[in-house]
Order: C-alpha cells, then structure tokens, then sequence
C-alpha cells in the first residue's frame, strides 16, 4: 500500500515553489505550495502534511513563527528550513523549536529529497 | 482647390549652403519652403506662415534650435506643428536634450550627404504630417524681446526644477548611507522624519506606523507636534485622513482648506495648515503605516511634483521599516552595523534567484539523457554555488566579529597576500619593491582582517597600472605606531575624489561596486589606526596604513 507523502512549500519566492513543485511530483509527492505565512496556516489545517519546506525570510509572519506554530498544529510533521542565510542563532533556534534540517539556497534537490523521504543526514 | 493642399515646410539654418541643399530636395519632393537663419527668425515666420513642419538646426546664431522648439512647444498656437531637429550634435546627451525640448525627432545631419539619407528624412517628414490639419494661426507675431523674454522665463524655470531634483537625489542618497547605518525601529523613524524636513521644508509632519495587532496607527515619530498630542495620538483605520489613507492605500495632496473636501470636511482643522501631504507606506502590498507632512501659511502649498517625490520616498522608507523589522526581529546576536543590512538584503535577493536556477538546471540534468545537455546543468549548478559562495564571503565579512585578535606579523601579512596574487601581478608586468624592516613590531588584530586591507590596496594598485609599473611596499615607525607604505606608479586619483574613496559604493571602475576601500578603512578603524592617501594623476598614488603598536 503505498501512501503518497504529503509536503508543503512556503517560500515568498513564487519560482522556487514551483521548481521544488516539479520535483517532487515527479518523484510521486502530493506537493502543496503558497508564499506567505496566512496561507501557509491554512494549508496546514486543511492538508495536514507530512514535510514542511519552509522559507525563513518572508515578509509578515517570518518562518521561525511559522515553524512554531506549525509544530503546534501537527507536532509530528518534519519540518526543513530553507533560506538564503544561515545565521547562527536562527538555526538554533530554529532547531530549538523542532525543525528536523536547515539547508541554505541554493540547494542541492537531491539532498532535499533524501531528507524528506527520510534518510539520516546531517543539517548543512 | 486642389484635394491636398501644398504643405509647407520651414527650414532653420545659420548656413546657407544647409539651407538650400534642403530647399532644393524638400521643393523637389512637393512642398512649400520657406527658409529662416536663427531660432528668433524660425519662430517669427512659424507666426507668420503657419508651417505644416519645422526642420531645425540646433546651433544658430541669436537662438538656438533647442529654445526655439521649447518655446514653440510651449505655446498652443504652435504647439502641434511636428518639429525635427537636423543637427550634427549626437552626443547622448545632446539627443536627450533634443528630445527633452519637446522636439518629435531628433536626427543626424550626415543624412542630407546621401539618397538613402534623403529617403529616411522624407519618410519621417510624412509620417509626421500626414493627417495634420494647416492650421492658420492667427492673432499677433509675438515681438524679439517678448520672445526672448518668455524663452529666459521658460528655461529660468526648468532650470529651477533641475537644480531641486538634483538636491533631492543628492539627499535621497545621503539617506540611503544613513539608512544603512542605522538599526533601531525608533532612530530608523527619527531620520526618516529629518530627511522629510530637509527635502521637503515642511512645518511638521509625523510618522505613523500600522500596529498590526490593533489595526491602528500611531505616531513613532514625529516633528512641529507637542510631544504629548503625538505620544497620544492613535488613529484607527479609517478614521480623519492618515486613516482614511491606510484603509484606501491611496496618497492624498491636500490645499487650502479641509472645507474643500467633502471627505474631510467635518474634521476640526489646525487653521495655519496650509497644505497637507499624506502617503501610505506601503512594502510588498502590506501597508507598515503612513507619512504626514503639513506646510503652514504662508507658505506655497505642495505641488504634484512634491506629492511623486514623496511617493517614491515613502516606498523606500516603507522596505526600510520592513526590512528593519524583520532583521531586528531574527538576528538576536549584536548590531549588524554599517553593511548588515545590505549584506543580508542582497544575500537574499540574489540566493533566492540562484536556488531557482541550481535547482531548474537540477531538474533538467534528471530529464536529459543527453551527455552535452547533461554536462550543461551540472555547469550551472557549480557556478550557481560560486556565485553562491562569493555571497558567503561577503556576508562573513559584513557579520559582526568575533573578536580573534593575536599580535600579527606584519611581514608575515604582507607575503601572504603577495603570494596570492604573485602569479597575476607578474603576468601584468608590475614590479613589487619590499622596502621592510626585518624586526617589525607586531601589532594587535586579527590577521585574516589585516591580509584583507593589504590585498585590497594590492588589487587597487594593479588595477591601476593595467600596462605595467612598480608597486613599493614599505614601512615606518612613526611614535607609536607604525605606517605601511603601498605606493603605486599607476594613473594616479583626482585630488576631488581623494576623500570620497573611502564611501561606500564610490568606484570610477566599471567592475566592482565600491566597498573594497570603505570595508578597509572601517577594519584600520576599528583597530585604532587610520590610512592616509595622496596621489599625482599620471604619476602615482600612496597609500599608508597606520597602526597602533600591539604587545
């Protein structure tokens, strides 16, 4: 039986949700995509996805804020935090709060997907 | 009567020989000439002949081309009758100017020296005429000196408009060095209201901002007001006119009165204003808050020139306060200072478009079978993470340091950053003389920072001698400090530019974006020394860095 894992992107850049899009459906992922937190949340409910690919620097509510909420909603979804600068104290805090991986852009898809279907990998 | 009606041209040119060549060709070709030698002359017979088209010359004696379109530009009795200028300046700016006077076309004299030239201008005559009515002008030919005088008044007043605009951009720049430096939300709003009393001479203005829990707005800063009325002042959505321009998102260029608008006319107005300027702040379709600013009588009101200032400013200002936030809000660690900002804006708007390209190119070396096509994707993707990694280093060098201080060797620096440029240095045919003391005193810093400024001062002393000379490399003790020579045989800086090398974003290199000197300058500094410089054009230019001694 094979049950498709579900993932959310949240990136403020509408181009990466679409590459990231392509890829996984390829691959045979249910892909959910929006660029700001509000829909974000709301998809969250909604669809109650596996993977959470998540954007830091977004205007509005920033991606630390989303992965805490996040966590409340489903304490079980495996978040990875995605963004363009990696800053030591975001990505401790970041991983204080239950995100499972921190890669910065670009990124390499291949890693991505390795995370996402679940195998072990160490935060960049 | 004949279905269409000769047209007629009028030709202006100081040089008869101009004159007649167009003559000849335009009479040749169906139209009516008539001919006139100078700008006065050009606009007295448009008066008194009703030309269908003007071909002018720019240069010509009494008035030039330029003014003589303006001023019949200007006018509505002449204002529709098509104008090409037929000139040999072609200088960028000449044709920018050409075309800023309002002229339809702006071309090249060499046409008139071929056929296939002749054919061009033709075209362009009937394009331009085809279709106009002659219009008759009546009413009286203006005198010289009444068109000589409306020509001062006209240009008198562009003038003017250049020189506020000039002033405008200047400061606008000034703010952006400012806004780079500053950190807290509240000194971010202070100078946002400073710069608005400088541009915009204004008697008193705030500087509201949206808070997002309460949807309302209050006055962060502000300038004219009593303390006390704005610490109070909370305005809802809506509500008198800064709310009013919150909920719309739309600005408002208010003059003489609130009685005079129906919107707004209930409201109490503080009766010295005489004309309000009110903009919503507005990054990225959210709105962070509104800028206020109020002239008191008797004062001229704003005008719509003043109003698209504003709005532009008001769009810089509402990505300051949005990038201010957010950055305040995730970066914990200690004030970012000069280049944070910058560094952590542009790391993300150029890591976002690269993460699209890697990962596109990612996408295509899956699909490809093909080995060239496959090669092709994984190029992009290593130099998308070049790019990347540049980006890196530049991010590092602007985050705030830790301080690794140890006493540095300086000669030890100094060969270190020679060896990573020896090879490129000796292919360009510079010669380095090392004029340096064999026991140096140390000095305290971090080395990575000291290798930094000195290969800075190498690459700039390289680039400057792209033929080849000497670079010397020496040094002194002067009291307690010691000063490193770089003195370059290059082109040399010009005495006016000798203090701006040290700003940000200041470079006569078409590469580069300026920061090499400012980033130097800061790391010399902050360790307690300073760098001095004078140069020669033509000859050369020296550079000492002065630094305290350590140990």
């Amino acid at each position: 039986m094979l049950v498709q894992k579900k993932i959310l992107v949240v990136d403020d850049e509408p181009d990466i949700c679409n590459s990231l899009r392509k890829y996984f459906r390829d691959k045979g992922y249910v892909v959910f995509t929006c660029c700001e937190a509000g829909a974000a949340l709301d998809l969250l409910n909604k669809e109650k996805p596996d993977v959470l690919i998540l954007d830091i620097f977004m205007p509005g509510l920033n991606g630390i804020e989303v992965l805490r909420i996040a966590k409340e909603i489903n304490k079980d979804v495996k978040v990875i935090m995605l963004t363009a600068i990696k800053d030591e104290f975001i990505v401790k805090e970041a991983l204080n709060l239950g995100a499972s991986f921190y890669m910065t852009k670009p990124f390499n898809l291949d890693a991505l997907e390795k995370v996402v279907s679940g195998g072990k990998g160490s935060v960049e | 009567m004949p279905e269409h009606a000769q047209k007629k041209i009028l030709v202006a040119d100081d040089s008869p020989t101009a004159r007649e060549i167009l003559k000849g060709f335009l009479e040749k070709e169906g139209f009516q000439v008539t001919l006139a030698s100078d700008g006065i002359e050009a606009i007295e017979k448009t008066y008194a002949e009703s030309p269908d088209l003007l071909i002018l010359d720019i240069t010509m004696p009494r008035m030039k081309g330029y003014q003589a379109c303006r001023f019949l530009k200007r006018n509505k009795v002449t204002s529709d009758i098509p104008i090409i200028m037929l000139t040999v300046k072609m200088e960028k700016e000449d044709v920018l100017w050409g075309k800023d006077s309002g002229a339809e076309d702006y071309l090249n004299k060499d046409i008139l020296s071929n056929e296939p030239g002749f054919k061009v201008l033709l075209s362009r005559i009937q394009e331009l005429i085809q279709g106009k009515e002659a219009k008759n002008i009546s009413g009286l030919i203006p005198s010289q000196e009444e068109i000589l005088s409306l020509v001062n008044d006209l240009l008198d007043e562009e003038l003017r408009k250049s020189r506020i605009l000039a002033l405008r951009l200047g400061s606008l720049f000034e703010l952006s060095n400012k806004l780079f430096k500053v950190v807290g939300r509240e000194e971010l709003c202070q100078q946002i209201m400073n710069v608005c009393l400088k541009l915009m001479d204004i008697d008193s203005g705030s500087l509201m901002i949206l808070d997002l829990l309460e949807n309302k707005l209050r006055i962060v800063s502000s300038f004219g007001i009593a303390q006390k009325i704005a610490q109070d002042s909370v305005v809802d959505m809506g509500e008198n006119i800064a709310g009013w321009v919150a909920q719309h998102k739309k600005p408002l260029l208010l003059s003489g009165g609130l009685d005079k608008y129906p919107l707004f006319a209930h409201l109490a107005s503080r009766s010295n204003i005489s004309s309000s300027i009110s903009v919503p702040l507005i990054a990225g379709d959210r709105l962070k808050g509104v800028l206020n600013l109020n002239r008191n009588q008797p004062k001229t009101g704003f005008n719509e020139e003043d109003l698209e200032f504003v709005m532009t400013l008001a769009n810089y200002l509402a990505s300051a306060i949005e990038k201010d936030k957010l950055y305040n809000e995730l970066i914990q660690s200690e004030k970012m200072g000069a280049l944070g900002y910058f560094a952590s804006g542009m790391a993300h708007e150029v890591r976002n478009p690269l993460a699209v390209i890697s990962a596109e190119a990612q996408y295509i070396l899956k699909k490809e079978r093909g080995q060239e096509l496959q090669e092709s994707s994984r190029v992009i993707v290593k130099q998308s993470e070049r790019i990347s990694e540049i980006i890196e280093r530049l991010l590092n060098f602007c985050r705030p340091r830790k301080k690794k201080d140890e006493l540095v060797d300086l000669n030890a620096a100094i060969e270190e950053t020679l060896k990573l440029v020896s090879h490129s240095i000796k292919l360009d045919r510079i010669q380095v003389i090392k004029n340096l003391p064999k026991n140096m005193p140390k000095v305290t810093a971090s080395i990575s920072e000291i290798e930094e400024v000195f290969l800075n001062l190498i690459v700039n002393a390289h680039q400057a001698m792209p033929g080849g000379g000497s670079l010397e490399i020496s040094a002194e003790v002067k009291d307690k400090f010691i000063g490193i020579r770089f003195s370059d045989s290059g082109k040399g800086i010009y005495q006016e530019n000798l203090r701006a090398i040290f700003e940000p974003f200041f470079t006569t290199k078409m590469k580069g974006i300026g920061l090499g000197l400012f980033i130097s300058n800061q790391i010399i500094l902050s360790l307690g020394g300073w760098i001095d410089v004078s140069s020669t054009i033509g000859k050369g230019t020296t550079f000492i860095i002065y630094l305290p001694q350590g140990g």
